[in-house]
């Protein structure tokens, strides 16, 4: 299941996940920036959990519910909290590493349960590369749907 | 009944932080970049690429690879020669310069791992990599010219047969009365400073597809590329087509920074391929081919002598430039990066006496050319270094000999020593200012109570010019360059009033759609959301050649805007006088209407305007019909932009790790369209500038092998090693631009490496440290903290 469908492929062995999504599939919204797993570019959640789409073969997500940046948003022409949060804070430049920081910020701000600092937002975001922005906008960016969701979760 | 008529309200657009109307399609993911483009039937390229740094090519064996299922072509050097294609030319070429083409591939021998040496066309780029595989080149290999000293050395190996030595270029530039500086200095320094071996690596790397057309006859080539018109032109060249079959379009583009002006040799074989083949081709680089093949940037060696007056005046600065170009001058820039590291090197400070011999020299190492910065952050280096150095010498507050040293903000138009003039400037405010945001004072009395213990703090300063909006042409020319300094814009208006601005400049990241509409709508007095800004496509733009490099896009792509608005105008207000049966002096457009100037009864909508004169059924006298006004900027001057960046580290002695405690900027790049996005440049240009002085290195082997080839060794900085940093930007208006306008891409990352190598030599200053070469790792750190005798090349003697 790719973000809410069910798609079938039938590939080469060998076939990585962001070729499948970006060439099979179409979702060209899963970027690769350096296919050995330390940009982040390609970052998608699969069964809800963050990962590497140019580190798995096409074959360890049969039957997996992938999600990538296509299907953050219910509606095309609406934006999630996160994806509100980066226009905003003006978290993005050139828009390559954008999809990937999305899906890493999604997952971090929908498990926290508590504010978080600056420095822990640093540190949760670490994971993925940006050569534009200096990451200063994006940790607001961060902070900012951080604190829309949990204020908003508070009665 | 009366009607109360109020004058509408003028909405002043430049100035303003709008958010950018790029966001949304790239927030959905539906930004596209040029691997997101597979036309139907489309081939896919592997390179093979030379494992060896120097080696003669004796034999290429092709036919395993050309007979592997799925690939449709094998093409080495000597069969491009056979279809009648030869090198690639350089576009700039510095007097005397030898290096004047780079080959496709390589055919007699190699000279850097990496380079070209045959390409596999096949059905996917899995199958075209399992074929280069096939492909077996026989190498002799030669001794490795490795290091920039040992290049120059008498009896060293040669990287071109048919030189005597290396040096591509040696020049000589500026002057002074060096006689009167030795007589009049009371200390003169003698350093060797070094700036290593890094470079831009956007996230997304170099590609191109290319289709032609069977029925038009068009070549269209999607290429992830900073300046459209260029790779056009010299596509068209090199094919030896008309420009006019050749259309080549920059989609999305995930970032430049300096190392995708041009079409390199890659993109013009895909070009080629496309047009041998009759399929649509492709070729998208991975992340080792960007660090074997897309240009370095910024190795250089400065041996300075400068003559200082006790009072800490600079009478007199002598250098000497040794430049690791690589194998190839790049084809896009030349040598011009070391020629700009030489001409600017003197920075904000009114230096009478200053000359530099420049060496550019060949070695077996990736072709470098230009990246953010082009030469300044590397010149910046040395002078701030420089200006540190004397400070301590002679026992003066770094920031105080800044103050003595710069050129005094009533010295504009002020022409340096090289004959570079620079229009506008008032670094000493900029200083203060960064002093104060960051409470200098302060940070020095808790420097002095942290003394002792493992943990040091240093206060580093860097200030610094950005030399932007570079022109006008026949500078360029002068210099060897076959781009030009202008930027072109188009505007036209539609029935409904709205605009359509298209220029030749075409964007990375930078916002352009953003601020261009902004600029737009205040000269012709409509919002900005009714203005379109077309780009990127040079079937759909008007021609410039030079593209979005050096802090060009806002300051002239600004300009040409501007006054092609400002003649569409006056198109505007005759029509409306003519319709209004008033004189145009005495009409503005306001939020969308023509409005009297003095009298508010008088309104007319844009729209009605607009389509009356698209009609031309009824105009007054002498004016054509059409909404379409076209407009070339080309600069009179240069445009410096300048500031201060102020940085306070901790540095442990025990482990060599560093922390930025601190880190403000201070920036003035003109009048700001922007401050949103322009302080989205200087903290990114900040972010690089980090990487640059502590993490990032292309490191080479001594046997020529480039051991930094994926992010696990060559480090970008993430969100824990950049700072939050505090910018306060100042406005002091470009005198020779009609907005006002600098460019401001560069400044971050010319400045930071020096603030923060100041900063840690201050923190290290009671253990003797002298930092003359950049990254500052962990390891140089803890050896700085140990032995003053640390040599620019990294090694303790």
């Amino acid at each position: 299941t790719i973000n809410g469908q069910t798609s079938h492929a039938t590939v080469p062995s060998r076939m990585l996940v962001s070729d499948l999504l970006r060439h099979e599939f179409g979702l060209y919204g899963t970027r690769v920036g350096c296919e050995h797993g330390v940009c982040g570019a390609c970052t998608v959640l699969v069964d809800g959990v963050p990962a590497r789409a140019c580190l798995m073969l096409a074959g360890q997500v049969d039957g997996a519910t992938v999600t990538t940046v296509e299907g953050l948003a219910e509606h095309p022409e609406s934006l999630t909290p996160v994806q509100q949060a980066f226009h905003e804070e003006h978290a993005l430049q050139c828009g390559f590493c954008t999809p990937g920081f999305l899906i890493s910020a999604t997952d971090y701000v929908e498990r926290l349960t508590e504010m978080p600092t600056d420095e822990e937002i640093r540190e949760a975001m670490a994971g993925n590369l940006c050569r534009c922005t200096g990451y200063q906008n994006i940790v607001r960016a961060v902070r900012r749907a951080a604190k829309q969701r949990l204020e908003g979760a508070t009665p | 009944m009366s009607v109360e008529v109020r004058a509408r309200e003028r909405t002043t657009w430049v100035g303003a932080r709008r958010k950018r109307v790029e966001d949304r399609r790239i927030l959905v993911g539906g930004a596209r970049y040029t691997d997101d483009f597979d036309p139907p039937g489309v081939l896919e390229v592997a390179f093979v690429r030379s494992a060896m740094p120097h080696a003669r090519i004796s034999s290429i064996d092709t036919s395993a690879a050309a007979h592997t299922p799925g690939v449709h072509a094998v093409f080495t050097g000597a069969d491009l020669r056979r279809l009648g294609f030869g090198e690639l030319a350089v576009k700039w070429i510095y007097d005397g310069q030898r290096c004047l083409s780079q080959p496709l591939f390589a055919t007699d021998k190699v000279r850097f791992v990496g380079e070209p040496v045959a390409a596999v066309v096949a059905e996917s780029r899995y199958v075209a990599e399992d074929a280069a595989e096939q492909i077996l080149v026989d190498y002799e290999p030669l001794d490795p010219v490795v290091d920039v000293k040992s290049a120059i050395a008498a009896g060293a190996t040669r990287v071109f047969d048919d030189w005597d030595d290396n040096v591509m270029v040696r020049a000589v530039l500026g002057g002074g009365d060096f006689e009167r500086a030795a007589a009049e200095a009371d200390l003169v320094l003698r350093e060797e400073f070094a700036s290593h071996r890094h470079t831009a690596v956007p996230l997304e790397g170099r590609g191109a597809v290319a289709s032609l057309d069977a029925l038009t006859g068009i070549l269209s080539i999607h290429t992830s590329n900073q300046a459209p018109h260029r790779a056009k032109t010299h596509i068209a060249e090199y094919l030896r087509w008309p420009e006019h079959r050749v259309r080549v379009i920059a989609p999305d583009v995930g970032g430049g920074f300096g190392v995708k002006d041009r079409a390199a040799v890659e993109e013009v074989f895909v070009a080629l391929a496309a047009t041998q083949l009759g399929r649509p081709v492709k070729w998208v680089e991975d992340r080792r081919e960007h660090f074997v093949s897309t240009n370095h940037a910024r190795e250089q060696v400065h041996q300075v002598e400068v003559y200082v007056r006790r009072d800490g005046r600079i009478l007199g600065l002598r250098d000497r430039l040794l430049s690791d170009i690589g194998a190839y001058a790049s084809t896009a820039v030349g040598i011009g990066p070391t020629i700009t590291s030489a001409d600017l090197l003197p920075g904000p400070y009114d230096i009478q006496s200053y000359e530099v011999e420049l060496l550019a020299v060949a070695t077996n190492k990736v072709p470098s050319g230009g990246y953010r910065g082009f030469g300044q952050p590397q010149a910046t280096f040395v002078m701030e270094r420089i200006i540190d150095r004397v400070a301590a010498e002679l026992g003066i507050d770094p920031a105080e000999v800044r103050r003595r040293n710069f050129i005094a903000p009533d010295a504009f138009p002020f022409t340096t020593a090289t004959q570079v003039t620079y229009d506008s400037g008032d670094y000493e405010t900029a200083l203060n200012r960064a002093l104060e945001l960051l409470d200098y004072d302060r940070w020095r009395t808790r420097q002095a109570a942290a003394n002792n213990g493992a943990r040091l703090i240093g206060i580093g300063l860097s200030s610094i010019v950005e030399m932007t909006g570079e022109g006008p042409s026949p500078a360029f020319g002068r210099r060897g360059s076959r781009i030009s300094g202008y930027e072109h814009a188009s505007v036209e208006l539609d029935s409904q009033g709205c605009a359509t601005v298209s220029l030749g400049l075409s964007p990375q990241g930078q916002g352009h759609q953003t601020v261009f509409a902004q600029v737009c709508a205040d000269e012709l007095g409509i919002h900005p959301e009714r203005v379109r800004v077309v780009q990127g496509d040079t079937a759909m733009t008007p021609y410039a050649v030079a593209g979005a490099i050096g802090s060009r896009g806002a300051t002239l792509g600004g300009a040409a805007v501007i006054t092609a608005c400002r003649r569409l105008r006056t198109r505007l207000l005759r029509m409306a006088g003519h319709m209004l049966t008033a004189s145009a002096e005495d009409l503005e457009i306001v939020d969308g209407f023509v409005c009297g100037r003095h009298d508010p009864q008088v309104e007319l909508d844009l729209a009605h305007v607009a389509s009356e004169l698209l009609l031309g059924h009824d105009l007054p006298e002498g004016l054509d019909p059409g909404l379409v006004e076209h407009a070339i900027f080309d600069p009179t001057s240069l445009a410096f932009s300048f500031g201060t960046h102020a940085a306070v580290v901790e540095v442990d002695v025990d482990t060599g790790l560093l922390d930025i405690l601190d880190y403000v900027i201070v920036y003035d790049a003109g009048r700001v369209i922007n401050p949103l996005i322009v302080e989205g440049q200087l903290v990114g240009g900040l972010a690089q500038g980090v990487g640059a002085a502590l993490l990032e290195e292309l490191v080479y082997d001594a046997d020529g092998q480039l051991t930094t080839t994926t992010f696990m060794d060559y480090l970008l900085p993430t969100s824990v090693e950049v700072p939050s940093v505090r910018v306060e930007l100042m406005e002091t208006p470009a005198p020779f631009n009609p907005g006002g306008i600098k460019g401001v891409g560069q400044g971050s990352t010319i400045a930071a490496p020096a603030a923060i190598a100041n900063a840690v030599e201050d923190a290290l200053r009671s253990r003797g440290a002298v930092v003359r070469r950049t990254p500052l790792s962990p390891d140089v750190i803890w050896s700085l903290a140990r032995d003053r005798s640390v040599t620019p090349d990294g090694g303790v003697p």
